[in-house]
């Protein structure tokens, strides 16, 4: 089921209600099975997965707290449980991305390779409930989570229908206990909930899906573009992933929220980063901070000599953009952020020089705005080739990028843009809606901005909401758009 | 309006209403807003069936050209409003084109010295053709020559697909043929006259007029009804084509491209190949055929025969790069089969999906897109077959 779905404008008013109409004994019940329903609602029989992802770590974190059990064994439980999971994940995700490598191996040398391309659907929301799975055995391994003996809520844990098909991936130490508390309905907390979700709303149908149109659209041909259409296109998919995945991560936060649950968050206004390292602080908190806990660290983090610590930035990156797909592009992307994180630690000091070189660090101002455009820049640069369909057409649009860009600047490359998008109109639209949220998060800066307007009059608040409203109504794009991250 | 410590105060069962109140307080102008500009202002004429009183159809009979802002979705009311005009005003047209948006272009200039109606269906079917056979009869009065348009996806239904950022359909004859569900009674009028049984599309029907309903809370349609303002209204026009509106003129053909100096051949060529490449080369392959429809469609050749009416087939041709591509692995089947069936009927075939055989070689802009052939292309093929057409719309037979 799609958060922007007419099917969930009518499954989260009725399950909310529910869960506050039932008694606490209940709650857990209603919840799980609107969750079920809530996964099902994409490919129903993909919930059997799901249920022996949970079946495997659930009896696997029971076995290792196991009295008698020596550390030996116990790390075997923990390796079993973590190769289990993992196998699901590879056989729906990765195994037709090995098989197709190893058939073009094959091929190159000459070789008879029989086995074909399966013919696998990749369960929807996999790498993420996979995760959450995960972190909660490795958590009780190391001793910081009791395990969960009630298999209703231990399952709940990881099907809890706000976050289970895209995040955020929630630690057990955090979401497993809010299970057993008695939520009552508190005003402040439901209404806040709801406006993060509209929010959400706000960025997923007038943003993300409108400049999707023009995204989709070059980067479905993109040797048919040079040019404006094409830098045009990468920095609106910079903004449509965020604004995807942000949007999402909003309305799940906002969702649980009315009903008693606090998710983390997801994002900090990631694209007023001044460096690659504060971005990844800033972009999808919740997976960065798993790979940093289960694999950065495990691997010697920085506590390590440097070239080791410069291997483990680099393989967590790489690692990470492995995740999010099973394609080069993705790997490339990850090891595209792994470089930048290496290279900035080998470039400090002649960084710190031309700074001075230039004055920069007599006007803070100026080096800070000159930083964020460098690092969106930077990371624009990765998106390519995150976006692209292929490693060819990544290096192509990268390629071409700046190829007669100031012939594009002329009103007929404008003109291409706006046909691509649809219309000027559509254009500007866009524009608005991207000013619109940056200059929101520009204010969020230093307070949230809906602490700032419980201290409005009300009806300066109620025409801010229905001035959302109303921009969804008139400007959202409206369709069956899945959110990005729920292929992941 | 309760301030929110008045609020606190209360019970979490009185917050909960007051929210719950709050929140329909809120939402309930603009869900009103959103139903009543969605079923008044009705862009698709989905919830009205302005049957006969379409100001359209009033300025076409009244002899006008038509324009408005874009092009009207309801196609099957268009028709019936034509055809039942006719008959009260005792002006039914000698020669009608029964066609799709392929043949649009045909005018009454192609057939010099007849009355000529184009009853063009965009994305018509065997389906619409039979509901018009059937609104002709029920009138009473079959046009001396019919000539039918037809495509190679007549006989199947087809699905929606985009191709920059324009919508295109591509054939798919898993699906039952669309139905129109304001021409539902004369699919079944028609079927029952050629002693047919349609496959069971009432049910589709109902599904298709609820589907219809829910857009009343859609907020894409909101969108298209706010967008199309009071410039959406018909009004006469002296011109056949406006740049930047539909037109449509009074012999019921429309301009697919009021101002070809636009036409961007390259991009033309590449929306050919891209559509080409979308329906995968079924596209003119006996699969498209789909047996039950093609039988009905013998049978209406038949009854129109049968009439006194003269039939032509008209095929208009495809975009040259299109048709190349999905030719290279396998022969036009379509084609050969539709001469087959007029052979049989004793039926003149004018045109061919074959874009070579008249020479629309792309380097003119002969098309629009992948297959709408643009003024010049129609003109090229209606000269071609000058003598064909004088024989078969001459009052009297000539052969």
């Amino acid at each position: 089921m799609l958060f922007n779905s007419l099917e969930f404008v009518l499954f989260f008013p009725t399950v909310t209600l529910l869960y506050f109409l039932l008694p606490h004994r209940f709650r857990w019940q209603m919840l799980l099975t609107a969750s079920c329903l809530f996964y099902m609602a994409f490919i129903p029989r993909y919930i059997v997965i799901l249920g022996v992802t949970i079946l495997i770590d659930y009896f696997a974190a029971l076995w290792i707290v196991r009295p008698g059990l020596s550390p030996g064994k116990r790390k075997g439980v923990l390796i079993i449980s973590i190769v289990s999971t993992c196998l699901v994940l590879f056989v729906f995700k990765y195994c037709n991305f090995f098989n197709s490598n190893f058939a073009a191996i094959a091929r190159f040398l000459g070789w008879n390779y029989p086995i074909d391309t399966l013919n696998i659907i990749l369960p929807i929301g996999l790498s993420f409930h996979t995760f959450q799975s995960l972190s909660y055995v490795i958590e009780v391994y190391r001793g910081n989570q009791k395990p969960e003996r009630h298999f209703g809520i231990y399952a709940l844990y990881v099907m809890f229908y706000p976050q289970l098909v895209a995040g955020p991936i929630e630690r057990p130490q955090n979401l497993l206990h809010q299970f057993y508390d008695r939520h009552v309905f508190d005003y402040q907390r439901v209404t806040d909930g709801l406006k993060l979700m509209v929010w959400g709303m706000f960025k997923k149908a007038v943003i993300a899906d409108r400049v999707a149109v023009a995204v989709n659209q070059v980067y479905g041909q993109p040797q048919e573009y040079v040019g404006l259409p094409l830098m045009v296109a990468t920095v609106f998919f910079a903004f449509q992933i965020y604004c995807d995945f942000s949007g999402y991560s909003d309305i799940a936060i906002g969702a649980a929220q009315v009903m008693g649950f606090r998710l983390m968050d997801n994002f900090n206004r990631p694209y007023f980063s001044k460096s690659v390292a504060e971005f990844w602080k800033r972009w999808h908190i919740s997976l960065s901070t798993w790979f940093r806990d289960y694999l950065y660290i495990p691997l010697g983090g920085n506590r390590a000599k440097t070239w080791r610590w410069q291997f483990n930035l680099f393989v967590t990156f790489l690692v990470s953009g492995f995740w999010h797909g099973a394609n080069w592009t993705y790997v490339i992307w990850g090891g595209i952020n792994g470089f930048y994180m290496i290279g900035s630690l080998w470039t400090r000091r002649p960084r710190a020089a031309i700074c001075q070189a230039l004055r920069l660090d007599k006007s803070p101002a100026l080096h800070k705005y000159l930083r964020v455009a460098i690092t969106f820049s930077l990371v624009c640069v990765a998106w390519v080739f995150f976006r692209a369909s292929s490693v060819q057409d990544a290096f192509y649009i990268l390629t071409h990028m700046f190829q007669g860009v100031f012939d594009g600047w002329k009103p007929a490359g404008l003109w291409r843009v706006y046909q691509i998008m649809g219309g000027r109109h559509e254009f500007i639209v866009a524009l608005l809606g991207i000013g619109l949220m940056e200059a929101v998060h520009a204010i969020q800066r230093h307070r949230r901005i809906r602490h700032m307007l419980i201290e409005k009059p009300w009806w300066v608040r109620w025409a801010i909401y229905y001035g959302v409203l109303l921009m969804i109504v008139f400007f959202g794009v409206f369709g069956r758009n899945q959110f990005i991250y729920f292929q992941f | 309006m309760p301030s929110i410590s008045a609020i606190h105060q209360h019970t979490p069962s009185k917050s909960a209403l007051l929210v719950s109140l709050k929140i329909a307080a809120a939402l309930a102008p603009i869900f009103l807003m959103v139903v009543l500009v969605n079923y008044f202002r009705d862009p698709g004429e989905l919830f009205y069936r302005r049957q006969g009183r379409s100001p359209i159809v009033e300025l076409v009979l009244q002899g006008n050209h038509v324009q408005q802002a874009r092009a009207p979705e309801n196609w099957g009311v268009l028709q019936i409003g034509f055809i039942r005009g006719f008959a009260a005003r005792r002006r039914a047209p000698s020669v009608a084109l029964w066609g799709t948006s392929r043949s649009a272009e045909i005018s009454q200039a192609d057939f010099p010295g007849t009355s000529f109606f184009n009853h063009c269906i965009p994305g018509g079917s065997v389906l619409d053709y039979t509901a018009l056979y059937s609104l002709y009869k029920e009138q009473g009065q079959i046009p001396r020559t019919v000539i039918i348009g037809i495509d190679p996806w007549t006989f199947c239904a087809r699905s929606p697909c985009q191709i920059r950022n324009r919508m295109y359909f591509l054939p798919n004859p898993k699906l039952p043929l669309h139905p129109r569900p304001e021409l539902e009674p004369y699919y079944i009028e028609g079927a029952r006259r050629l002693g047919v049984t349609i496959p069971a599309f009432r049910w589709q029907s109902f599904k298709e007029k609820l589907s219809r309903m829910a857009n009343v809370f859609s907020l894409t349609y909101f969108q298209s009804a706010v967008k199309l303002n009071r410039r959406a209204q018909p009004q006469p026009t002296p011109h056949e084509a406006v740049h930047g509106k539909f037109v449509l003129r009074r012999d019921g053909s429309y301009s697919l491209c009021p101002d070809p100096a636009r036409i961007d051949r390259v991009e033309v060529a590449d929306i050919a190949k891209e559509f080409a490449r979308l329906t995968g080369g079924c596209c003119l392959d006996s699969s498209v055929m789909v047996k039950e429809h093609v039988q009905l469609f013998d049978r209406l050749l038949a009854a129109l025969a049968g009439d006194g009416a003269r039939v032509a087939l008209y095929l208009p041709p495809m975009h040259p790069r299109a048709y190349d591509l999905l030719t290279a692995s396998q022969p036009n089947h379509v084609e050969s089969e539709l001469r087959k069936l007029g052979a049989k009927r004793g039926v003149t075939v004018l045109g061919s999906f074959n874009p070579h055989q008249y020479q629309l070689d792309g380097v003119k802009p002969w098309f629009i897109d992948q297959y709408h052939p643009s003024r010049m292309a129609v003109d090229l093929i209606f000269r071609a077959h000058a003598n064909d057409i004088q024989a078969i719309c001459s009052p009297t037979p000539t052969r």
